[in-house]
Protein backbone atom coordinates (compact mmCIF):
# COMPACT_ATOMS: atom_id res chain seq x y z
CA UNK A 1 0.00 0.00 0.00
CA UNK A 2 1.29 3.23 -1.09
CA UNK A 3 1.24 6.97 1.26
CA UNK A 4 2.21 10.01 0.92
CA UNK A 5 4.46 10.57 3.89
CA UNK A 6 2.38 11.75 7.21
CA UNK A 7 -0.75 11.30 4.84
CA UNK A 8 -3.10 8.68 6.16
CA UNK A 9 -6.51 10.03 4.85
CA UNK A 10 -9.05 11.32 7.17
CA UNK A 11 -7.86 10.73 10.38
CA UNK A 12 -4.12 11.77 10.13
CA UNK A 13 -4.39 14.56 12.78
CA UNK A 14 -4.64 11.99 15.57
CA UNK A 15 -2.69 9.40 14.41
CA UNK A 16 0.23 11.89 14.13
CA UNK A 17 -0.74 13.25 17.67
CA UNK A 18 -0.40 9.95 19.23
CA UNK A 19 2.59 9.79 17.91
CA UNK A 20 3.91 12.95 18.55
CA UNK A 21 2.94 12.81 22.07
CA UNK A 22 4.36 8.96 22.48
CA UNK A 23 7.76 10.41 21.33
CA UNK A 24 7.59 13.78 23.21
CA UNK A 25 6.96 11.82 26.25
CA UNK A 26 9.58 9.32 26.23
CA UNK A 27 12.36 11.45 25.00
CA UNK A 28 12.03 13.37 27.67
CA UNK A 29 12.04 10.90 30.51
CA UNK A 30 14.96 9.48 28.59
CA UNK A 31 16.92 13.16 28.24
CA UNK A 32 16.30 13.40 32.35
CA UNK A 33 17.49 10.64 33.02
CA UNK A 34 20.67 10.96 31.50
CA UNK A 35 21.12 14.07 32.62
CA UNK A 36 20.33 13.45 36.05
CA UNK A 37 22.94 10.93 36.52
CA UNK A 38 25.25 13.11 34.74
CA UNK A 39 24.40 16.29 37.24
CA UNK A 40 24.75 13.61 40.24
CA UNK A 41 28.10 12.08 38.92
CA UNK A 42 29.51 15.88 38.83
CA UNK A 43 28.27 16.97 41.87
CA UNK A 44 29.73 14.20 43.70
CA UNK A 45 33.28 14.40 42.19
CA UNK A 46 32.92 18.43 42.88
CA UNK A 47 32.29 17.66 46.34
CA UNK A 48 34.82 14.79 46.95
CA UNK A 49 37.62 17.43 45.03
CA UNK A 50 36.24 19.62 48.12
CA UNK A 51 36.70 16.97 51.17
CA UNK A 52 40.35 16.08 49.59
CA UNK A 53 41.22 20.20 49.60
CA UNK A 54 40.22 19.94 53.06
CA UNK A 55 41.91 16.89 54.24
CA UNK A 56 45.24 18.28 52.63
CA UNK B 1 22.50 -20.44 39.07
CA UNK B 2 20.84 -17.40 41.05
CA UNK B 3 24.27 -16.52 41.77
CA UNK B 4 24.59 -13.65 39.62
CA UNK B 5 20.98 -12.33 40.17
CA UNK B 6 22.14 -12.40 44.01
CA UNK B 7 25.09 -10.40 43.32
CA UNK B 8 22.86 -7.90 41.43
CA UNK B 9 21.77 -6.83 44.59
CA UNK B 10 24.88 -5.54 45.90
CA UNK B 11 25.17 -2.27 44.17
CA UNK B 12 28.57 -1.49 43.29
CA UNK B 13 28.12 -4.63 41.47
CA UNK B 14 24.82 -3.45 40.01
CA UNK B 15 26.35 -0.36 38.97
CA UNK B 16 29.22 -2.35 37.12
CA UNK B 17 27.00 -4.21 35.31
CA UNK B 18 24.38 -1.81 34.65
CA UNK B 19 27.26 0.49 32.93
CA UNK B 20 28.07 -2.73 30.12
CA UNK B 21 24.60 -3.19 29.68
CA UNK B 22 22.80 0.27 29.25
CA UNK B 23 24.95 1.04 25.86
CA UNK B 24 23.08 -2.20 24.33
CA UNK B 25 20.13 -1.41 25.83
CA UNK B 26 19.94 2.04 24.23
CA UNK B 27 21.06 0.58 20.52
CA UNK B 28 18.94 -2.01 21.09
CA UNK B 29 15.44 0.41 21.97
CA UNK B 30 16.69 2.59 19.24
CA UNK B 31 16.51 -0.28 16.58
CA UNK B 32 13.52 -1.47 17.86
CA UNK B 33 11.69 1.64 18.01
CA UNK B 34 13.08 2.72 14.28
CA UNK B 35 11.82 -0.34 12.92
CA UNK B 36 8.49 -0.58 14.74
CA UNK B 37 7.28 3.11 13.84
CA UNK B 38 8.10 2.38 9.98
CA UNK B 39 6.75 -0.50 10.18
CA UNK B 40 3.73 0.44 12.24
CA UNK B 41 3.02 3.64 9.79
CA UNK B 42 4.10 2.68 6.95
CA UNK B 43 4.23 -1.42 5.83
CA UNK B 44 1.75 -2.42 8.12
CA UNK B 45 -1.43 -3.01 6.12
CA UNK B 46 -4.53 -0.85 7.52
CA UNK B 47 -7.48 -2.91 8.99
CA UNK B 48 -10.57 -2.92 6.80
CA UNK B 49 -12.58 -1.69 9.62
CA UNK B 50 -10.69 0.92 11.32
CA UNK B 51 -8.87 2.11 8.69
CA UNK B 52 -6.01 4.06 9.19
CA UNK B 53 -6.42 4.80 12.70
CA UNK B 54 -5.23 0.74 13.38
CA UNK B 55 -1.84 2.32 13.49
CA UNK B 56 -2.58 4.04 16.81
CA UNK B 57 -2.52 0.65 18.47
CA UNK B 58 0.82 0.08 17.81
CA UNK B 59 1.48 2.55 20.21
CA UNK B 60 -1.51 2.33 22.72
CA UNK B 61 -1.80 -1.16 23.44
CA UNK B 62 2.13 -1.70 24.22
CA UNK B 63 1.81 1.49 26.49
CA UNK B 64 -1.06 0.31 28.06
CA UNK B 65 0.46 -3.50 28.53
CA UNK B 66 3.89 -2.22 30.18
CA UNK B 67 1.60 0.37 32.28
CA UNK B 68 0.33 -2.68 34.24
CA UNK B 69 2.75 -4.93 34.66
CA UNK B 70 5.19 -2.31 35.66
CA UNK B 71 2.90 -1.99 38.49
CA UNK B 72 3.39 -5.55 38.77
CA UNK B 73 7.17 -4.87 38.84
CA UNK B 74 6.58 -2.41 41.42
CA UNK B 75 4.58 -4.32 43.47
CA UNK B 76 6.99 -7.18 43.75
CA UNK B 77 10.18 -5.06 44.52
CA UNK B 78 7.86 -3.45 47.12
CA UNK B 79 6.96 -6.79 49.01
CA UNK B 80 11.01 -7.60 48.40
CA UNK B 81 11.64 -4.29 49.96
CA UNK B 82 9.26 -5.28 52.98
CA UNK B 83 10.46 -8.94 53.22
CA UNK B 84 14.14 -8.93 52.98
CA UNK B 85 14.60 -5.11 52.88
CA UNK B 86 16.86 -5.32 50.02
CA UNK B 87 18.33 -1.37 49.06
CA UNK B 88 18.05 -2.19 45.54
CA UNK B 89 14.50 -3.52 45.13
CA UNK B 90 13.52 -0.12 47.31
CA UNK B 91 14.76 1.34 44.19
CA UNK B 92 13.72 -0.60 41.70
CA UNK B 93 10.32 0.24 42.83
CA UNK B 94 10.85 3.77 43.17
CA UNK B 95 12.07 4.03 40.36
CA UNK B 96 9.25 2.46 38.44
CA UNK B 97 6.65 4.65 39.31
CA UNK B 98 7.75 7.36 36.63
CA UNK B 99 7.98 5.32 34.04
CA UNK B 100 5.33 3.69 34.73
CA UNK B 101 3.33 7.08 34.98
CA UNK B 102 4.34 7.91 31.51
CA UNK B 103 3.70 4.68 30.01
CA UNK B 104 0.04 5.24 31.66
CA UNK B 105 -0.45 9.01 30.59
CA UNK B 106 0.49 7.72 26.62
CA UNK B 107 -2.01 4.99 27.11
CA UNK B 108 -4.32 6.96 28.19
CA UNK B 109 -3.92 10.31 25.29
CA UNK B 110 -3.72 8.00 22.37
CA UNK B 111 -6.83 5.86 23.87
CA UNK B 112 -8.87 8.84 24.18
CA UNK B 113 -7.63 9.79 20.47
CA UNK B 114 -8.41 6.62 19.00
CA UNK B 115 -11.43 6.29 20.32
CA UNK B 116 -12.26 10.23 19.39
CA UNK B 117 -12.01 8.32 15.82
CA UNK B 118 -14.91 5.60 16.75
CA UNK B 119 -17.00 7.30 19.24
CA UNK B 120 -17.38 10.38 17.27
CA UNK B 121 -17.65 13.81 19.39
CA UNK B 122 -16.04 12.79 22.61
CA UNK B 123 -12.41 12.18 23.33
CA UNK B 124 -13.53 11.00 26.79
CA UNK B 125 -16.08 7.57 26.67
CA UNK B 126 -16.97 7.17 30.54
CA UNK B 127 -18.32 3.63 29.79
CA UNK B 128 -15.09 2.70 28.12
CA UNK B 129 -13.73 -0.25 30.96
CA UNK B 130 -9.84 -0.12 29.77
CA UNK B 131 -9.86 3.60 29.77
CA UNK B 132 -11.37 4.05 33.61
CA UNK B 133 -8.85 1.24 34.57
CA UNK B 134 -5.92 3.46 33.12
CA UNK B 135 -6.94 6.52 34.95
CA UNK B 136 -7.69 4.98 37.73
CA UNK B 137 -3.83 3.02 37.43
CA UNK B 138 -2.31 6.67 36.87
CA UNK B 139 -3.77 8.11 40.12
CA UNK B 140 -2.46 4.82 41.75
CA UNK B 141 1.13 5.92 40.37
CA UNK B 142 0.25 9.31 41.78
CA UNK B 143 -0.01 8.91 44.78
CA UNK B 144 2.84 6.58 45.35
CA UNK B 145 4.93 8.66 44.20
CA UNK B 146 3.65 11.90 46.24
CA UNK B 147 3.93 9.49 49.05
CA UNK B 148 7.39 8.20 48.18
CA UNK B 149 8.34 12.17 48.18
CA UNK B 150 6.76 13.14 51.35
CA UNK B 151 8.85 11.26 53.48
CA UNK B 152 12.42 12.96 54.04
CA UNK B 153 14.12 9.78 55.53
CA UNK B 154 14.62 7.42 52.36
CA UNK B 155 14.34 4.35 54.15
CA UNK B 156 10.92 4.93 55.88
CA UNK B 157 9.42 6.39 52.60
CA UNK B 158 10.82 2.83 50.58
CA UNK B 159 8.59 1.00 52.75
CA UNK B 160 5.80 3.42 53.63
CA UNK B 161 5.46 3.52 49.40
CA UNK B 162 5.44 -0.11 49.69
CA UNK B 163 2.76 -1.12 51.63
CA UNK B 164 0.74 1.58 49.54
CA UNK B 165 2.19 -0.51 45.95
CA UNK B 166 0.73 -3.78 48.12
CA UNK B 167 -2.23 -2.32 48.74
CA UNK B 168 -2.80 -0.98 45.71
CA UNK B 169 -2.07 -4.52 43.42
CA UNK B 170 -4.67 -6.07 45.84
CA UNK B 171 -7.35 -3.59 45.12
CA UNK B 172 -6.25 -3.49 40.94
CA UNK B 173 -8.29 -6.51 40.21
CA UNK B 174 -11.43 -5.38 42.36
CA UNK B 175 -11.07 -2.32 40.47
CA UNK B 176 -11.17 -4.04 37.13
CA UNK B 177 -14.23 -5.88 37.98
CA UNK B 178 -16.07 -3.48 39.44
CA UNK B 179 -15.20 -0.98 36.34
CA UNK B 180 -16.44 -3.53 33.86
CA UNK B 181 -19.32 -4.39 35.95
CA UNK B 182 -19.98 -0.69 36.23
CA UNK B 183 -19.18 0.18 32.10
CA UNK B 184 -21.49 -3.25 31.70
CA UNK B 185 -25.40 -1.13 32.75
CA UNK B 186 -24.18 1.36 30.05
CA UNK B 187 -25.57 -0.06 26.40
CA UNK B 188 -22.83 0.31 23.99
CA UNK B 189 -19.95 -0.19 25.77
CA UNK B 190 -16.77 -0.53 23.37
CA UNK B 191 -15.03 -4.24 23.38
CA UNK B 192 -12.83 -2.66 21.21
CA UNK B 193 -9.37 -4.21 22.96
CA UNK B 194 -10.19 -7.96 23.31
CA UNK B 195 -12.33 -8.49 20.10
CA UNK B 196 -9.34 -6.68 18.17
CA UNK B 197 -6.81 -8.53 19.65
CA UNK B 198 -8.08 -12.33 18.98
CA UNK B 199 -8.92 -11.43 15.41
CA UNK B 200 -5.87 -9.26 14.43
CA UNK B 201 -4.24 -10.46 11.37
CA UNK B 202 -0.38 -11.42 11.37
CA UNK B 203 0.71 -8.72 9.32
CA UNK B 204 -0.20 -6.27 12.11
CA UNK B 205 0.16 -8.62 15.19
CA UNK B 206 4.05 -8.66 14.06
CA UNK B 207 5.11 -4.88 13.97
CA UNK B 208 2.89 -4.84 17.09
CA UNK B 209 5.24 -6.93 18.37
CA UNK B 210 8.09 -4.96 17.60
CA UNK B 211 6.92 -2.08 19.61
CA UNK B 212 6.26 -4.39 22.27
CA UNK B 213 9.88 -4.92 22.30
CA UNK B 214 10.84 -1.61 21.61
CA UNK B 215 8.64 -0.23 24.85
CA UNK B 216 9.83 -3.17 27.07
CA UNK B 217 13.48 -2.11 26.12
CA UNK B 218 12.92 1.49 26.71
CA UNK B 219 11.56 0.14 29.88
CA UNK B 220 14.87 -1.54 31.03
CA UNK B 221 17.12 0.98 30.09
CA UNK B 222 14.89 3.82 31.87
CA UNK B 223 14.76 1.60 34.68
CA UNK B 224 18.57 0.79 34.77
CA UNK B 225 19.38 4.70 34.58
CA UNK B 226 16.50 5.81 37.45
CA UNK B 227 17.62 2.75 39.82
CA UNK B 228 21.36 4.26 39.46
CA UNK B 229 20.65 7.44 39.79
CA UNK B 230 18.46 7.14 43.21
CA UNK B 231 21.54 4.73 43.89
CA UNK B 232 24.28 7.68 43.52
CA UNK B 233 22.08 10.08 45.44
CA UNK B 234 21.52 7.82 48.24
CA UNK B 235 25.42 6.49 48.79
CA UNK B 236 26.90 9.35 48.10
CA UNK B 237 29.27 9.09 51.10
CA UNK B 238 30.10 4.89 50.47
CA UNK B 239 33.27 4.40 49.30
CA UNK B 240 32.70 2.05 46.21
CA UNK B 241 31.28 5.83 45.01
CA UNK B 242 34.09 7.91 45.39
CA UNK B 243 36.30 5.34 43.90
CA UNK B 244 33.64 5.49 40.77
CA UNK B 245 33.42 9.26 40.16
CA UNK B 246 37.38 9.55 40.22
CA UNK B 247 37.63 6.36 37.42
CA UNK B 248 34.78 8.97 35.70
CA UNK B 249 36.53 12.12 35.92
CA UNK B 250 39.71 11.02 35.31
CA UNK C 1 -6.65 -9.89 74.99
CA UNK C 2 -10.77 -9.61 74.78
CA UNK C 3 -10.45 -7.58 78.34
CA UNK C 4 -7.49 -5.52 76.29
CA UNK C 5 -9.75 -5.19 73.43
CA UNK C 6 -12.69 -3.28 75.40
CA UNK C 7 -10.81 -1.42 77.30
CA UNK C 8 -9.25 0.15 74.02
CA UNK C 9 -12.87 -0.05 73.00
CA UNK C 10 -14.12 1.89 75.80
CA UNK C 11 -11.57 4.62 75.70
CA UNK C 12 -11.95 5.64 72.17
CA UNK C 13 -15.37 6.13 72.65
CA UNK C 14 -14.84 7.97 75.47
CA UNK C 15 -12.65 10.12 74.26
CA UNK C 16 -14.94 10.32 71.05
CA UNK C 17 -17.75 11.11 73.17
CA UNK C 18 -15.39 13.89 74.71
CA UNK C 19 -15.25 15.81 71.79
CA UNK C 20 -18.49 16.11 70.59
CA UNK C 21 -17.41 18.95 67.81
CA UNK C 22 -15.18 16.52 66.28
CA UNK C 23 -18.07 13.92 65.85
CA UNK C 24 -20.54 16.58 64.60
CA UNK C 25 -18.33 17.86 62.07
CA UNK C 26 -18.04 14.92 59.56
CA UNK C 27 -21.55 14.99 59.44
CA UNK C 28 -22.02 18.51 59.24
CA UNK C 29 -19.97 18.51 56.06
CA UNK C 30 -21.55 15.81 54.87
CA UNK C 31 -25.06 17.32 54.86
CA UNK C 32 -23.79 20.38 53.51
CA UNK C 33 -21.72 19.19 50.45
CA UNK C 34 -25.15 16.68 49.33
CA UNK C 35 -27.28 19.97 49.56
CA UNK C 36 -24.47 22.12 47.61
CA UNK C 37 -25.06 19.82 44.28
CA UNK C 38 -28.42 20.30 43.70
CA UNK C 39 -27.97 24.08 44.67
CA UNK C 40 -26.04 24.06 41.53
CA UNK C 41 -28.61 22.39 39.29
CA UNK C 42 -31.64 24.30 38.13
CA UNK C 43 -34.34 24.25 40.97
CA UNK C 44 -36.39 21.72 38.99
CA UNK C 45 -33.80 19.79 37.22
CA UNK C 46 -35.16 15.91 36.61
CA UNK C 47 -31.68 15.01 36.60
CA UNK C 48 -32.01 15.12 40.86
CA UNK C 49 -32.73 11.41 41.32
CA UNK C 50 -29.94 10.15 39.22
CA UNK C 51 -27.92 11.92 40.50
CA UNK C 52 -28.45 11.59 43.92
CA UNK C 53 -27.17 8.27 44.42
CA UNK C 54 -23.73 9.70 43.30
CA UNK C 55 -23.32 12.67 45.15
CA UNK C 56 -24.91 10.64 48.65
CA UNK C 57 -22.13 8.61 47.99
CA UNK C 58 -19.45 10.61 46.93
CA UNK C 59 -20.11 12.93 50.50
CA UNK C 60 -20.53 10.00 52.40
CA UNK C 61 -16.59 8.92 50.87
CA UNK C 62 -15.27 12.59 51.49
CA UNK C 63 -17.08 12.72 54.98
CA UNK C 64 -15.50 9.62 56.24
CA UNK C 65 -11.95 10.75 54.84
CA UNK C 66 -11.44 13.94 56.42
CA UNK C 67 -13.10 12.58 59.88
CA UNK C 68 -10.06 9.86 59.82
CA UNK C 69 -7.52 12.60 59.96
CA UNK C 70 -7.56 12.49 63.71
CA UNK C 71 -7.26 8.68 63.86
CA UNK C 72 -3.98 8.01 64.66
CA UNK C 73 -2.42 11.61 65.36
CA UNK C 74 -3.50 12.92 68.52
CA UNK C 75 -2.65 8.91 69.81
CA UNK C 76 0.99 9.53 67.56
CA UNK C 77 1.49 13.05 69.39
CA UNK C 78 0.93 11.76 73.41
CA UNK C 79 3.02 8.09 72.72
CA UNK C 80 -0.15 6.09 73.47
CA UNK C 81 0.24 4.85 70.06
CA UNK C 82 3.93 3.62 70.87
CA UNK C 83 3.08 1.97 74.22
CA UNK C 84 -0.27 0.05 72.04
CA UNK C 85 2.64 -0.55 69.79
CA UNK C 86 4.33 -2.17 72.91
CA UNK C 87 1.41 -4.27 74.15
CA UNK C 88 2.34 -8.16 74.05
CA UNK C 89 -0.88 -8.72 71.59
CA UNK C 90 -0.99 -8.10 67.72
CA UNK C 91 -1.21 -4.29 67.27
CA UNK C 92 -3.52 -5.69 63.76
CA UNK C 93 -5.92 -6.89 66.02
CA UNK C 94 -5.81 -3.36 68.42
CA UNK C 95 -6.04 -1.14 65.93
CA UNK C 96 -8.66 -3.11 63.98
CA UNK C 97 -10.72 -1.53 67.53
CA UNK C 98 -9.53 1.88 66.86
CA UNK C 99 -11.09 1.38 63.51
CA UNK C 100 -14.49 -0.05 64.60
CA UNK C 101 -14.76 2.99 67.03
CA UNK C 102 -14.57 5.29 63.57
CA UNK C 103 -17.33 3.69 62.00
CA UNK C 104 -19.29 3.39 65.19
CA UNK C 105 -19.18 7.38 65.34
CA UNK C 106 -19.01 8.55 61.79
CA UNK C 107 -19.99 5.66 59.12
CA UNK C 108 -23.23 4.73 61.47
CA UNK C 109 -24.53 8.48 61.77
CA UNK C 110 -23.94 8.84 58.02
CA UNK C 111 -26.17 5.41 57.42
CA UNK C 112 -29.03 6.67 59.44
CA UNK C 113 -28.67 10.31 57.54
CA UNK C 114 -28.70 9.32 54.45
CA UNK C 115 -32.36 8.40 54.29
CA UNK C 116 -33.25 11.76 54.45
CA UNK C 117 -30.95 12.96 52.02
CA UNK C 118 -32.22 10.72 49.72
CA UNK C 119 -35.82 12.20 50.36
CA UNK C 120 -34.08 15.40 49.56
CA UNK C 121 -33.26 13.86 46.02
CA UNK C 122 -36.50 12.49 45.12
CA UNK C 123 -34.99 8.83 45.25
CA UNK C 124 -37.51 6.28 45.12
CA UNK C 125 -38.15 4.01 48.42
CA UNK C 126 -36.65 0.97 47.15
CA UNK C 127 -33.29 2.99 45.97
CA UNK C 128 -33.13 4.49 50.02
CA UNK C 129 -33.33 1.16 50.81
CA UNK C 130 -30.59 0.23 48.78
CA UNK C 131 -28.62 3.01 49.76
CA UNK C 132 -28.95 2.12 53.54
CA UNK C 133 -28.01 -1.02 52.90
CA UNK C 134 -24.54 -0.49 50.45
CA UNK C 135 -24.02 1.92 52.98
CA UNK C 136 -23.78 -0.43 55.61
CA UNK C 137 -21.72 -2.67 53.71
CA UNK C 138 -19.44 -0.11 51.99
CA UNK C 139 -18.78 2.77 55.33
CA UNK C 140 -16.58 0.30 57.07
CA UNK C 141 -14.61 -0.43 53.85
CA UNK C 142 -14.18 3.19 53.75
CA UNK C 143 -13.03 2.94 57.26
CA UNK C 144 -10.90 0.61 56.62
CA UNK C 145 -9.16 1.56 53.38
CA UNK C 146 -8.46 5.29 55.04
CA UNK C 147 -7.27 3.90 57.61
CA UNK C 148 -4.12 2.46 55.68
CA UNK C 149 -3.93 5.98 54.51
CA UNK C 150 -3.77 8.06 57.46
CA UNK C 151 -1.25 5.36 58.93
CA UNK C 152 1.04 5.70 56.51
CA UNK C 153 0.67 9.49 56.61
CA UNK C 154 0.30 9.94 60.30
CA UNK C 155 4.03 11.01 60.67
CA UNK C 156 4.45 13.13 58.55
CA UNK C 157 3.74 17.06 59.52
CA UNK C 158 1.33 17.51 56.44
CA UNK C 159 -0.93 14.90 56.09
CA UNK C 160 -4.11 16.22 54.92
CA UNK C 161 -4.17 15.85 51.11
CA UNK C 162 -1.52 13.95 50.80
CA UNK C 163 -3.93 10.83 52.59
CA UNK C 164 -7.16 11.69 49.86
CA UNK C 165 -4.53 11.16 47.05
CA UNK C 166 -3.26 7.60 48.30
CA UNK C 167 -6.89 6.88 49.97
CA UNK C 168 -9.33 8.22 46.69
CA UNK C 169 -8.29 6.45 44.19
CA UNK C 170 -8.80 2.94 46.47
CA UNK C 171 -12.22 4.36 47.01
CA UNK C 172 -13.41 3.74 43.62
CA UNK C 173 -14.87 0.41 43.38
CA UNK C 174 -16.88 1.01 46.55
CA UNK C 175 -18.32 4.11 45.00
CA UNK C 176 -19.28 1.88 41.81
CA UNK C 177 -20.97 -1.02 42.97
CA UNK C 178 -22.69 1.35 45.91
CA UNK C 179 -23.95 4.37 43.46
CA UNK C 180 -24.58 2.10 40.67
CA UNK C 181 -27.12 -0.30 42.84
CA UNK C 182 -29.09 2.61 44.59
CA UNK C 183 -29.63 4.20 41.03
CA UNK C 184 -30.39 0.07 39.72
CA UNK C 185 -32.67 -0.15 43.00
CA UNK C 186 -34.59 2.79 42.47
CA UNK C 187 -35.07 1.61 38.64
CA UNK C 188 -36.40 -1.68 40.05
CA UNK C 189 -33.40 -3.62 38.95
CA UNK C 190 -32.20 -6.60 41.20
CA UNK C 191 -29.17 -5.21 42.96
CA UNK C 192 -28.30 -8.85 44.54
CA UNK C 193 -25.40 -9.17 42.29
CA UNK C 194 -23.28 -6.26 43.45
CA UNK C 195 -24.93 -6.18 47.60
CA UNK C 196 -23.31 -9.51 47.13
CA UNK C 197 -19.69 -8.36 45.48
CA UNK C 198 -19.59 -5.35 48.21
CA UNK C 199 -19.91 -7.53 50.82
CA UNK C 200 -16.96 -9.90 49.73
CA UNK C 201 -14.94 -6.47 49.93
CA UNK C 202 -16.13 -5.78 53.37
CA UNK C 203 -14.89 -9.36 54.03
CA UNK C 204 -11.78 -8.73 52.02
CA UNK C 205 -10.67 -5.12 53.17
CA UNK C 206 -11.49 -7.09 57.02
CA UNK C 207 -9.01 -9.83 56.56
CA UNK C 208 -6.18 -7.30 54.81
CA UNK C 209 -6.30 -3.84 56.08
CA UNK C 210 -5.44 -4.49 59.62
CA UNK C 211 -2.12 -6.13 58.68
CA UNK C 212 -1.57 -3.63 56.04
CA UNK C 213 -2.55 -0.65 58.95
CA UNK C 214 -0.39 -2.39 61.52
CA UNK C 215 2.54 -2.29 58.94
CA UNK C 216 2.04 1.19 58.47
CA UNK C 217 1.70 2.03 61.56
CA UNK C 218 4.99 0.32 62.76
CA UNK C 219 7.13 2.06 59.62
CA UNK C 220 5.54 5.86 60.95
CA UNK C 221 6.41 4.73 64.39
CA UNK C 222 10.33 4.00 63.33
Amino acid sequence: MQHDLLDFGKWTPFILWCYAITAVVLITLTIVAYRKEKRLIREIAQKHRRDNRGTS
Amino acid sequence: MWVWFHKLGSPPYFYRFSTIVLPWLAVLTLILFSVGVVWGLYIAPSDYQQSETSRIMYVHVPASMFSMSIYMVMAMASAVTLIWRIKLADLVASASAPIGAAYTFIALITGSLWGRTMWGNTYWEWSDPRLMSELILFFLYLGYMALNSAYEDRRRAARAAAVLALVGVVNIPIIHYSVEWWTSLHQGSTTRGTQFAATIDPSMRYPLFVMMGAFAMLYAQLLLKYTRCLLLDGERNNAWVKEMVKQHAA
Amino acid sequence: MRHALLILLKRDLLLAFRHPNDLVNPLIFFLIVVSLFPMGLKPDSQFLPMMGSAVIWVAALLASMLSLDNLFRSDMEDGTLEQIGLLPWPLSALVTIKVLVHWLVTGIPIVIMAPLLGMMFNIPPEGIRALMLTLLLGTPVLSLIGAIGVALTVSLRRGGVLVSLLVLPLYIPVLIFGAGSVWDASLGLAIRGPVLFMGAILVLALTLAPLAIAGALRISLE
